[in-house]
Order: C-alpha cells, then sequence, then structure tokens
C-alpha cells in the first residue's frame, strides 16, 4: 500500500506492505536507525516512538494504521550540535551508559513530560514503567527526567492530540480484496459479511505484531477496526458506562466515570503493561483474544457487566460470562463485531477490588488476579456478592461457591476468614497450585477485611 | 593529589551526546548494501543425533543463498568463550555438529536475500533426529551411567583436569592446613547447601554481527562483542584464513555484561561472507538470546564451617558443583573464581579446602557473566557467616572485620589459585572494607533496624541484611592492555586503545587519564577504541581489568607522549629539560616568564626542525590483581499473605580505589546491583521437563523496571591502589555479589525464614514460612 504520513515534522510518501512494522519502516526504509529494537514484543520499549502525541512501540504498529499519522522520532528531537534540553538532561546526568535503551526512554520521558510537568518520583517510575534498562539502575535517568522538568521542558510541548484525519491511502492490486480500513461501524460490518469467515480484525496489534514476529503466517484478510469513532467512544447511558471496544487501556482509566465508579477497572487497565501498552492495547482485544490470563475478563465478570455484539441483521446483549466458550475462543459470529460493553454503575452501598499478583513483579507461573464486588445493605448484609479469578483455568470463572456463602450473611471477622478458606478451596491451579490457592484466599480476605475495617473507623467518627 | 585537574571528576561521557541523540551506530545500525540475512535452525531436542538432514526444499526457496550444515563447515574444534590463548576453556564446539545438545542448540544455518526467504526457509528444513536419552541435573552428570555430551575428540589446550567422558568439564582442588585437625578442634560445625540458579545477561542490544568486504578485498567484521581481538585470531583458526585478511570493529556496544565475551555469531557469519563473498547481516531475535545464548552457571555449593563457641573459625571446607550447561565455555575460570575471589577474603582461616567440579549437563550454555562466579560463591559464603555470626551472639558487622583481609596481607589461595594455571602472590596494598561497613550500615541505620521484625502493617515485617565481597583487577601476567598516541597541531591527540568499552564509560575514563598526564581538557584527547586494524591490542572488556589494567597503557603511552613534548619544548625555549614545566595545555620556565604552548610545541615537531610526529605506544601487564572490596546493606519487607518480598532501601558501599569518573563509578554499582535485586527476587530459568526453557520473553522472564526500584545508595570510599592508574581498581562486577544474601540474611532477619536457594519468590516464602 501507499500512503502519506507526518516524520518529525515533514510529509513523506511511504511504500509498504500493509502489516510491516513502523520500526523496520523507520529503520530500513528510512535510515532512521536511532530507534532501536531489543524484543520486537512491545516489551522493552527500546523502539518507543510518539505517533500522535502517544507514546508507542514502533514494533507494534503496523504499516496499514500509519495513513496520515504524526510520527516523532529520537533524531526529530535534537542532534549532536543542537540536543534537545531533554537529550541534554540525559547527558549532563549520567543516565546513559550502553545507551540502547536512551532514545526510548527519551520518547518516553518527552510524554511523561507532556502529560505532566512536574511529575514526582513515583510518577516518573510509572511513566518509564515500559522501557527496561540493564545499565544503569535507573536512578540516574529519573534525575535526568527530573532536571528536564525542573527546566520546564513539559510547558515547551505541545499538548498531545488525537487526528481525526482519515489518511489518504491506496491499495495495490493485490490488496484490494483483503485489506480494508473502515471508517464507520456499518462499513465494518458490511465488509464482514461478505468476508467475515477470513478476515483478522486488528485494533490495537500487541498480539498479532508479537505472533507475526513469532512466525504466525500473515492472515488472509485484514481489517483495522481502530479508525471507527463508534468503537472508540466510552459513555454514561442509562445507568451503566458504555465502553467501546477499541477503546484503549489509557483513555478507560483516564476517563472520569470509570475514575469516580469503578476503581477496580481503572487499576486492572493501569496494571496492565506499561503506557506504551496501554496506549495501544484495547478492552475488545483483551476481551476478545480470550486469554484466561487477561485481566479485563475477572473484572467485568465482578461488575456484571454485558457484552455487545451487532452485524448487519441487528444486536444481541449477553452476559460477559456467556462470551468465552473455552481456552481462547468466545460466541463471536464471524459476521459480528464486538462493538462494547456495558458496565452498570454500582449502587453507593458496594465495594470492588481487583488484586493482580506476579504481574510485573513476578514470574508469570506464579499469578494470581482476582476480582470482587460486594453490596451491603442498611443491615450490614451481604447482596450482590461477585468474585472472579484470572490465570487460574482455561477461562477466567467465578466463584460461586463463596458467592453463595456470602450473600445475605453479615460481613464480620468470622465470615471474611471463612470466605477466604472457600476461595482458597474454590480454585485448582494446574501450576503452582499451593500457592495460589493460599494467595487467592488471602486477598480475598484482605478485601472483606479492608472493608470491616473501613466501618468501624466511620463507627468510632 | 588534590592538584588533579580531569582524573576524579564527574565529566560527562564523551559518547552521550550522539547516543542520546540517536545518531551513534551499533552493530545493526550500519548500512549495509544487499546483506545476505542469516537465520538459525534450532534443536528442538535436549539430547539427539542428527541422523539425516535435508535442505534440497528449503534451497529452492526464492532468495536462498546457502544453508550451513554440519556436512558443509569446517569441523575445527574450538571454544565460543573469548579468552586468553592457549584458551582455559575446553574446545568441545564446532561451527555445525551432528549432534544437538540442549534445546535451542544451533542446527542449521539458512542465508538469503531477505530475512522473509529466510524464514520461509528454515521451515522447510527436514531433520531426522535420533533422541538421545538427556540429563539436566548435574549432581547425576557424572555418574557412570549418565548420558555422555562430549565424545573423545574434545580437548583442554590447557594442561588441566578435563575429562569429557564421565561429563566433567572441569576441576579445581585446593587446600592449605590440616582439615581434620580444624573440624576436629572445632566446638560446631555449619554445614549448608547453597543453590543458584540460572540468569540471562539481557543486555538491552541482542548479539548481532554483520561482515562485509572492503575495496581491497579483506573481511570486515562489525559485532557487538567484548573481545575483537579474539575474535580475529578465533576467526582465523575456525575459518582457515589469513588473519590479516580480517579486520574486526566494535562500534557502540549496547550492553554486554559478559554475555558478549563470547564468539557465537561471528564464525557463522564470517564464514558465509568469505564463501559468497557477500556481505551478511546476522541479529538474533530476543528469544535466541535466552535460549541459544549463554546464561549464569548454577552453581550448588556446600560450605562445611568448623567454629568455636566464640566464633573462631577453624575450617572451611567448600564442595562446588557448576552446571555448565551443554559447552564448556568458561567452565574451568568461572569454577576457580568462585574460589579465588571468595576464599582470600577470610584470609585468616588456618584450614581451608575447596573442591569445585564443572560438569556437561543437556541445558543451556553457561557462560561469562558479571561477578564471574564470585557471585554465586558469596551466596553461600555471606549467609553462611551471618549464620555463625548470630549463632555465637554476635554483630555479623563484627564478625566480619575481625576475618576479612586487611592492608598488608596475604592469603595462600592467591598463589595457589589462577586461571588454568597457579595463581600469583600479592599483598593487599589498599583495602577500605571497614570504612565500607561503617559507613554502610550508617546508612542503612542498622543498629536502629536488626533484630527488630519491624512491622509497619500487620502482614508485613521488615528486614536488614548485610553481604561483604571482593573481586579482582585484571588477569594477573596474563591479561596484556595496549595504548598509541598521537599529537596533532591543535594540541589534541588521537587516542587508540584496544580497551573495549561496552557502554560502561571506558572511553572516557580512559580520556581523563590521558587528559591528566598530558594537561589538556578531556574533548582534547579524540579516542577510537577496538578496531584490530587501527588500534593496538588489548585482552578486551573482562574480569573488571579495563579502569585498572588499559588505564595503565594509557597512562604509560601518555607519559612518553608526555616527555617527547617536553623534549621538543626544551629545544624551543632553549631551557633545559629538568627545568621546565608542565602546566595546562603550556610548558615553561619555572618561573612562567617564557612559555610554549601545546600547538606550537607540535607544529614545532611537525614542520620546523628534527621533524618528526609526537607519538607512542605502551602496553600493561599487571604483576598483581588488586581486589576492590565492597558491603551491601538490604532492608526488606515481607508480606507475610503473599509471601512477596519488597526491598525497601539497598546501599552499596565500595572500595574501588580512586574512582577515576566518580559518577560512572557509581553508574556500574547502580546497575550492577539492581541486576543482583532482580537475580535474587526474580529472575529465573523455567524449563519444561523435556528442558525447554519457557520463559524465552520479557514478558514471563521478568527483570526489573523503573517501579521496582527501592531507595539505593551508592558510597564511594577512597583508597588509594599504588599499582593502578591514579590509584584506581576496578569496579564493574563487585555490585553483583552482594545483593542476593545481603536480601537473604534480610529476609532472616525478619521472619527468621533462611533460604538456601535463589530466587526469592513468594511461593517459596510462604512455603518456609507455614514451615516455622
Amino acid at each position: 500500500m501507499k500512503f502519506d504520513m507526518t516524520l518529525n515534522g515533514k510529509n513523506i510518501s511511504i511504500e509498504s506492505s500493509p502489516l510491516r512494522r513502523l520500526l523496520d519502516i523507520l529503520r530500513e526504509d528510512l535510515g532512521l536507525t536511532g530507534t532501536k529494537e531489543g524484543c520486537g514484543e512491545g516489551e522493552c520499549g527500546a523502539c518507543a516512538v510518539i505517533m500522535d502525541g502517544m507514546l508507542v512501540n514502533s514494533c507494534m504498529v503496523p504499516a496499514i494504521q500509519l495513513p496520515g499519522k504524526h510520527v516523532l522520532t529520537i533524531e526529530g528531537l535534537g542532534s549532536p550540535e543542537e540536543p534537545d534540553p531533554l537529550q541534554r538532561a540525559f547527558v549532563e546526568e549520567g543516565a546513559v551508559q550502553c545507551g540502547f535503551c536512551t532514545p526510548g526512554m527519551v520518547m518516553a520521558s518527552r510524554f511523561l513530560l507532556s502529560q505532566n510537568n512536574k511529575p514526582d518520583k513515583e510518577q516518573i517510575r510509572m511513566g518509564l514503567a515500559g522501557n527496561l534498562c540493564r545499565c544503569t539502575g535507573y536512578e540516574r535517568i529519573f534525575r535526568a527526567v527530573e532536571r528536564a522538568a525542573g527546566e520546564g521542558y513539559g510547558e515547551t510541548i505541545e499538548p498531545s492530540f488525537f487526528l481525526s484525519t482519515p489518511g489518504s491511502f491506496e491499495l495495490c492490486e493485490n490488496e484490494k480484496n483483503r485489506i480494508f480500513i473502515p471508517h464507520s461501524t456499518e462499513e465494518a460490518l458490511a465488509i464482514l459479511k461478505t468476508h467475515g469467515e477470513v478476515i483478522t480484525l486488528l485494533a490495537g496489534t500487541t498480539d498479532i505484531m508479537v505472533q507475526l514476529k513469532n512466525g504466525r503466517k500473515e492472515p488472509e484478510a485484514l481489517m483495522d477496526i481502530s479508525r471507527i469513532p463508534e468503537l472508540s467512544s466510552i459513555s454514561l447511558e442509562n445507568d451503566s458506562l458504555q465502553i467501546g471496544s477499541c477503546s484503549t487501556y489509557s483513555r478507560i482509566y483516564s476517563n472520569p466515570v470509570v475514575q469516580s465508579h469503578f476503581p477496580a477497572l481503572q487499576t486492572a487497565a493501569r496494571l496492565n503493561g506499561a503506557i506504551t501498552l496501554q496506549n495501544r492495547a484495547t478492552l475488545g482485544g483483551n476481551l476478545m483474544t480470550a486469554s484466561p490470563a487477561a485481566d479485563m475478563p475477572p473484572v467485568l465478570m465482578a461488575l456484571g457487566a454485558k457484552a455487545v455484539l451487532r452485524s448487519t441483521s441487528g444486536s444481541r446483549e449477553i452476559s460477559i460470562t456467556e462470551l468465552w466458550t473455552g481456552y481462547r475462543t468466545t460466541v463471536r459470529l464471524p459476521e459480528e463485531i464486538l462493538v462494547g460493553i456495558k458496565v452498570p454503575i454500582p449502587s453507593e452501598n458496594s465495594r470492588q477490588i481487583f488484586y493482580k499478583r506476579g504481574s510485573r513483579s513476578m514470574l508469570t507461573i506464579a499469578r494470581v488476579s482476582l476480582a470482587g464486588y460486594i453490596e451491603i445493605d442498611e443491615n450490614g448484609s451481604i447482596l450482590e456478592p461477585r468474585f472472579a479469578v484470572g490465570t487460574m483455568g482455561k477461562t477466567a470463572f467465578m466463584l460461586e461457591d463463596l458467592q453463595n456463602f456470602l450473600r445475605g450473611r453479615d460481613l464480620t471477622e468470622d465470615i471474611a476468614i471463612k470466605a477466604g478458606n472457600i476461595a482458597s478451596g474454590s480454585v485448582n491451579p494446574r501450576k503452582t497450585p499451593e500457592y495460589r490457592k493460599q494467595v487467592t484466599g488471602n486477598l480475598v480476605k484482605k478485601f472483606l477485611l479492608g472493608i470491616i475495617e473501613e466501618r468501624n473507623q466511620k463507627e468510632e467518627q | 593529589m588534590s592538584d588533579l585537574k580531569n582524573v576524579g571528576r564527574s565529566i560527562r561521557k564523551v559518547d552521550a551526546l550522539s547516543i542520546a541523540t540517536g545518531r551513534a551506530l551499533y552493530t545493526d545500525d550500519f548500512p549495509l548494501e544487499n546483506p545476505l540475512s542469516l537465520m538459525l535452525l534450532h534443536s528442538p531436542h535436549a539430547h539427539a543425533e542428527i541422523i539425516a538432514i535435508n535442505t534440497s526444499e528449503a534451497e529452492l526457496v526464492d532468495g536462498v543463498v546457502d544453508i550451513l550444515t554440519y556436512e558443509n563447515t569446517p569441523h575445527t574444534l574450538y571454544t565460543t568463550a573469548g579468552q586468553g590463548y592457549p584458551e582455559p576453556s575446553p574446545y568441545d564446539y564446532r561451527m555445525f555438529d551432528r549432534k544437538v545438545r540442549f534445546i535451542g542448540d544451533r542446527v542449521a544455518l539458512v542465508a538469503a536475500e531477505t530475512a522473509e526467504a529466510a524464514r520461509k526457509a528454515l521451515a522447510m528444513i527436514q531433520v531426522k533426529y535420533g533422541e538421545l536419552e538427556a540429563i539436566f541435573d548435574p549432581e547425576g552428570s557424572m555418574e557412570p551411567l549418565a548420558p555422555k555430551l562430549h565424545g573423545e575428540d574434545a580437548y583442554a589446550p590447557l594442561p588441566v583436569k578435563y575429562d569429557p567422558l564421565r561429563n566433567l568439564a572441569a576441576e579445581v582442588e585446593l587446600g592449605f592446613g590440616d582439615m581434620a585437625k580444624g573440624f576436629s578442634e572445632a566446638d560446631l560445625i555449619e554445614d549448608n547447601i547453597y543453590h543458584t540458579h540460572f540468569a540471562s545477561h539481557c543486555a538491552m542490544e541482542p548479539h548481532a554481527t554483520k561482515a562485509y568486504f572492503d575495496e581491497k578485498g579483506r573481511l570486515v567484521v562489525i559485532t557487538s562483542t567484548q573481545v575483537p581481538f579474539h575474535v580475529r585470531r578465533t576467526l582465523a583458526r575456525v575459518l582457515d584464513i589469513p588473519l590479516r585478511s580480517i579486520r574486526v570493529v566494535k562500534p557502540r556496544i549496547g550492553g554486554a555484561f559478559g554475555g558478549k565475551q563470547e564468539i557465537i555469531l561471528e564464525p557463522m557469519a564470517a564464514y558465509v561472507a568469505w564463501k559468497h563473498k557477500r556481505s551478511v547481516r546476522f541479529v538474533l531475535s530476543r528469544k535466541e538470546v535466552f535460549t541459544f545464548c549463554r546464561t549464569r552457571h548454577p552453581f550448588r555449593m556446600r560450605f562445611r564451617t568448623g567454629y568455636l563457641k566464640d566464633g573462631t573459625i577453624t575450617a572451611m571446607d567448600v564442595d562446588a558443583l557448576m552446571n555448565s550447561g551443554a559447552y564448556g565455555a568458561h567452565a574451568l575460570t568461572v569454577l576457580s573464581n568462585s574460589g579465588s575471589k571468595m576464599l582470600p577474603l577470610f584470609n585468616k582461616i588456618e584450614n581451608v579446602h575447596f573442591l569445585g567440579r564443572t560438569v556437561y549437563t543437556n541445558t543451556p550454555v553457561g557462560g561469562a557473566y558479571r561477578g564471574y562466579g564470585a557471585t554465586q560463591a558469596y551466596f553461600g559464603f555471606n549467609q553462611q557467616i551471618d549464620i555463625i555470626a548470630r549463632k555465637t551472639s554476635q554483630d555479623i558487622l563484627d564478625f566480619a572485620k575481625k576475618w576479612h583481609i586487611r592492608n598488608g596481607e596475604t592469603s595462600e589461595v592467591f598463589r595457589i589459585l589462577g586461571e588454568g594455571k597457579e595463581g600469583v602472590e600479592q599483598y593487599i596494598g589498599s583495602c577500605g572494607l571497614d570504612e565500607c561497613i561503617d559507613r554502610g550500615a550508617e546508612k542503612i541505620r542498622w543498629y536502629e533496624r536488626r533484630d527488630l521484625h519491624f512491622s509497619p502493617v500487620p502482614e508485613k515485617v521488615r528486614g536488614v541484611g548485610m553481604a561483604i565481597s571482593m573481586q579482582g583487577s585484571a588477569i594477573p601476567l596474563i591479561d596484556m592492555a595496549s595504548a598509541s598516541m598521537k599529537m596533532n597541531e591543535d594540541g589534541s591527540f588521537n587516542l587508540h586503545v584496544g580497551a573495549t568499552d561496552l557502554g560502561t564509560g571506558s572511553d572516557t575514563v580512559l580520556s581523563q587519564i590521558a587528559a591528566e598526564v598530558l594537561g589538556v581538557s578531556p574533548e582534547k584527547i579524540i579516542i577510537l577504541s577496538s578496531d584490530t586494524d587501527l588500534t593496538p591490542f588489548d585482552v578486551g572488556a573482562y574480569a573488571s581489568s579495563t579502569t585498572y589494567l588499559s588505564g595503565k597503557a594509557v597512562e604509560k603511552c601518555a607519559l612518553n607522549v608526555r616527555e617527547q613534548i617536553l623534549t621538543t619544548a626544551s629545544q624551543i625555549l632553549e631551557i633545559p629539560r629538568d627545568e621546565l614545566l608542565y602546566g595546562e595545555g603550556r610548558i615553561s620556565d619555572r618561573s612562567r616568564s617564557t612559555e610554549v604552548r601545546l600547538e606550537e610545541v607540535c607544529l614545532h615537531a611537525l614542520y620546523t626542525k628534527d621533524q618528526y610526529q609526537i607519538q607512542s605506544c605502551a602496553s600493561h601487564v599487571a604483576s598483581e590483581s588488586p581486589p576492590p572490596f565492597m558491603a551491601q546493606f538490604a532492608e526488606i519487607e515481607v508480606d507475610t499473605q503473599t509471601g512477596e518480598v519488597k526491598v525497601i532501601k539497598f546501599v552499596s558501599a565500595v572500595d574501588c580505589g580512586r574512582a577515576i569518573n566518580p559518577r560512572l563509578a557509581e553508574g556500574q554499582v547502580e546497575g550492577a546491583t539492581i541486576n543482583g535485586i532482580s537475580y535474587a527476587l526474580h529472575e529465573n530459568y523455567i524449563f519444561s521437563d523435556n528442558g525447554r526453557m519457557m520463559n524465552d520473553s520479557f514478558w514471563d522472564y521478568k527483570i526489573f523496571t523503573a517501579p521496582d526500584i527501592p531507595e539505593i545508595h551508592t558510597i564511594i570510599v577512597d583508597s588509594e591502589e599504588k599499582t593502578g592508574p591514579y590509584g584506581a581498581k576496578s569496579v564493574s562486577e563487585i555490585g553483583l555479589n552482594g545483593p542476593a544474601p545481603a536480601i537473604a540474611n534480610a529476609i532472616y532477619d525478619a521472619i527468621g525464614v533462611r533460604l538456601f536457594e535463589t530466587p526469592f519468590t513468594p511461593d517459596k516464602i510462604l512455603r518456609e514460612l507455614k514451615k516455622l
């Protein structure tokens, strides 16, 4: 395909196959080798660039999504003769050792400062969470960011923006019947009606780009649904929050309604990978890859969400618990799109939680994710307990025994401890079972005891 | 020495600006014209014979130029370990082999016009394997009935113990005193077995090699290596082509940590290039770096320590078993180091015995890794002394101070144990360990934290722990470094060094040393490192040698140049040489009334009278290996509900002699420390039952990220090492030795759980807590 885009402030024309990585276009086609490849799997951040104001890993961005985009690379900031103040801060603070991570680190720092002029230490750490460095121990990189922030670097960056321009492109003859870039849901559904059986849907591309790198065959036909405004919208309607399936994690956790009513969802979105991933990965992608290790399924199950699927023949709403049929399989028909999900606004007397252990800091086989939701009536008894776990079966699942035990009971310390034991007994993971059973129970207990403590504190006041 | 102008200052890294602006070129950044893409086929079996390999279909793929297998490549035996000559590691490796010895081992290589063609062809190579029984457990490797990995042809080029027919890749034994007496005198014996695990270096730049032919038909190899001169020597030997036809260039390196002290890609890349007279590009994927490249050798170490009730140690017996994996890269020297870098630290123990064995197994291959055996050894050592100190009611700080080696002292071990031969006797000329212990203890608030089980919230408990260690500075009487230098008309100097900057900052440190000698600012030093055509020899960047060894070569070289400058200045000023003062950028008489600037000296030498080029070269071999010393302290918090261990604060206090560039020295300590903490808590190779590494990506192999970093403090304790350049010793490796034992000791301090096996994962902590 042929298309135009803006690179480091200049308009350029690109000719590329649709799934070629932005990273390869930069390094091989354009000779901009400042952007590095450390893993090709979106885990190290060495290839991070800023696209339409957002930090992304260029190994995760296929050419099909580039028409009309604005991309900024390390070379677009400054040169050795005239370095950008942020680059200079890295030099002055000794934040550069081998330097292979430095270009990505600089871009991540710039994105952070564009969002937050004066980040504190914790915000700097989180902002750089997706950029690995093995040489420095990070400390000097933090200082470089602090120095640039102190010099007012963030204020000099234009606010980030989302491009709404569609971006023109031209397909080659052999791409015309297999590459689709619709701009409305209707257009997409019409395409799916005829090509649904062979089409692979693309949005955040955080999974497929890794699979292609690891030898997966290119899909027969592709449809990029990331440019459909409806699918990226988040809106409040009739006491439920509707989240479009192409909403990225960063848009979800920065949404005010999510922040005020869905702390568990916000936590799950924030804990999912680093900024570069959160800026790309979508809710729909997380649900439809149907991975048992995905974070969103247990959270949405606990929150009582519904999934909305649509085809040219109409829409259907199903409970989120019915979306998956097994390991990496769903009920979606080939002609359907997951438009989004609906989550009821929780009652004021409810509490919710999402815990993840082993995400960043530990080996993934010892991973535990747990989402919990309970409502308590004025007499102190429990209504609507919903608990779901991920990573411990073919799909995420609800802890029915625990829910039955808690429903209608008064929440006491004794009940919390018993609930923990029931939760432990309700899971049976294949790997490291003893540890994960124990931790599941401990987390349920911790959630319930926390509610009791909160109540006690209120009573004291 | 307070009048130093360049040394001791934290100047900017000389290559930092080009790196930070994305202009610096790493191996894969060099443009080549139509290079062939090289891609490897890896073994799916841990141990198998290749019965048949059929490449005919794969060869038909459009764009495929060649497919290499054991059938069409040189059979020369060599070692991938990039070490001195003859190598101390066994020759047990060929470019390709008819036998595969671990999952990930090389089977064939496709050279194609494009990466897509290469990938496609890889899938079409048909290999018939005859599976062999595999051995994964090093404990059983030497059993008579255990499967053998290597045949009779593998051999050790040095006269050392090597017996492939018993899977024995190396053996080291030493002892002095009387063990029987030592143990019989003991009131108590502390006998424990410690295990350390596999780890990957995780340099951010994956291994990469490019090769092309210059206009004279010589082969130019650009490669991400720590050892360019060893690469050239090995290529000439393995490929049987004249050494003079090969030029090895080291560009910017994206980290190495020992992982690139290996000659893995270069022979294959150079062979394809040479055979087809084509340029080639060979870059590994991250998965290949994890599974096919090198790891930290896992160790099982048994310590038996006899001691009196007052804590007097009467005997120390160490039995080390090192897992070399499928090949013997660094099999002897990492093993030796686990004794020679640890035992001298407590030099007052009179009865000592060390037996070390390295064995082959069908697991990924061990290699050099920052710390190089010392890291593995100190894990057990520091817990052992923590245990004994506690059992004899002493503070470990006092106990360590009582027993550690001091200025003017020596250890039998220095003399007995070298690398592949006897060691070199040496007396410690600088030791600031007491000060490291005291200042580190103060920073961690040792006496306000130890033994208190402080609990900020009910389920969390805190504790503190400490570990000490020493390393070396280069390998004495073996490692050599050299430098050459010439002067230019503007008073600048070209400095050419064989030393290999891996991102550590050695180009900067060496420039500072040259600038100091020559009385100029570091910008006047134009450094070029590691190009076998242009720079003189250096063994390369390993064994913590660059600052100490290459720095001394630079100092000597610069002193020669300085002498020539003075001689010429004496002619210009017509003042006797001995009456001249060498100042900043100028030479004057003692009263500073007449002077000549450096630029004028060079102009005079080049153009005026008795013309000559002011230039020199120098080499340096060290007759000893002065150890840096370190005390490291951890404050940790254990969550007794989830088993998670969080490091709250970590302090590293190091005596590295004079730090030539304190900020770079601190950077080395910080990087090593974080690597060590990450190793202690997270990193590990997880294997399937048939020996496949299951977590071969950064997604599943977790290294520390920015949010994981605890509060860290680095303290540089001044000392003066007379044999080093401007008093410097080494600093790059030692920081990795302390984190695992310091954290283990801190966990014990917090919850009374003793962990004899790394890493300290939550499941282990919960399991141990249940036993209490």
